[in-house]
């Protein structure tokens, strides 16, 4: 018989919060690090693109943001999937604090991607598939925090953002895929999961460290939403009072 | 340092604006979400806080 106590601890908001607390320097103390380290490579170290001269840097920062508010969304909608299949709290909880923050780093994709747009396309904005795609993860991020807002009910809640949740998820492969499928001022993906990478590997190397330094970062900053939201809502049980009372 | 001097890294040759722009928001974003984050587990703490001294005097009475 399968031993499946590893899955019920995941149901469990207190066990959650004493694991998720171990983790936090492991994923703060890496983030920072290739974060910070990534940029200053990629500002100072890196030779300027034979094309696009010095503003080919901001992909050290935009890439990342992209890629994990992509990422994170899939996480959010894993969350809802299991949320909505086997009614766990704290997949409720993992959903509706990956929002903001998923918002946040969408808005910083459209806002670094713009930048980046003047001096490389003459323009800050066009409605090319891939950037009116983004334009719209980032309405679904903030359109399930409205939603979230607009119940009372904390279940009821959950169990509609799950479902847009769901229904959003569509977008993510139309992201990925939309340079390939439409015409675009975007070119194609220069990292492959399969297949050689077209991007000079001096130039992909601190690309991997701010990637990296990024998820980390999505993950640090997710649990600590987490950890706040448990608090919360399980503010009247004994384990949280004796907490924070220091018992 | 492919720059010669602190000057030309500012410059770089006119992208200078759209890349520190750039970096600098970023920077502003990542470090409101962290700090937005600490500031919810800390009102969190503080309505529990809250529960706890209100079930503490519940229970004295």
């Amino acid at each position: 018989m399968a031993n499946w106590q590893w899955f019920h601890k995941w149901g469990s908001p207190r066990w959650f919060y004493q694991f998720s607390g171990r983790l936090l320097p492991w994923l703060a103390i890496p983030a920072l690090l290739l974060l910070v380290g990534g940029c200053v490579w990629g500002l100072a170290f890196v030779p300027a693109d034979f094309k696009q001269g010095n503003s080919f840097r901001i992909i050290y920062i935009h890439v990342p943001a992209a890629a994990v508010a992509m990422g994170g969304y899939m996480l959010m909608a894993t969350a809802a999937a299991v949320h909505l299949i086997w009614r766990m709290k704290l997949a409720a909880i993992v959903m509706k604090s990956a929002a903001p923050i998923g918002a946040a780093l969408t808005f910083l994709a459209l806002l670094t991607g713009a930048v980046w747009g003047k001096p490389t396309w003459g323009t800050w904005w066009v409605w090319d598939a891939r950037i009116t795609s983004v334009l719209i993860l980032f309405f679904l991020y903030l359109g399930l925090i409205a939603l979230h807002q607009a119940f009372e009910n904390r279940d009821a809640a959950a169990r509609a953002c799950a479902v847009l949740a769901i229904v959003g998820a569509v977008n993510i492969p139309i992201i990925y895929w939309s340079v390939e499928w439409w015409y675009s001022l975007h070119q194609p993906a220069s990292i492959k999961f399969v297949g050689e990478s077209t991007i000079h590997p001096t130039m992909l190397r601190p690309l991997m460290a701010t990637l990296s330094g990024m998820y980390l970062f999505f993950g640090w900053v997710l649990l600590l939403f987490v950890r706040a939201e448990i608090i919360e809502r399980e503010k009247n049980t004994r384990w949280v009072q004796a907490l924070v009372s220091g018992k | 340092m492919v720059f010669a001097n602190l000057q030309q890294l500012w410059q770089m040759d006119g992208h200078g604006p759209y890349v520190w722009f750039s970096f600098a928001s970023s920077a502003i974003v990542l470090c409101a979400l962290v700090f937005e984050s600490r500031r919810r587990g800390r009102n969190a703490r503080a309505l529990a806080a809250a529960a706890a001294r209100r079930r503490q005097a519940e229970n004295q009475f």
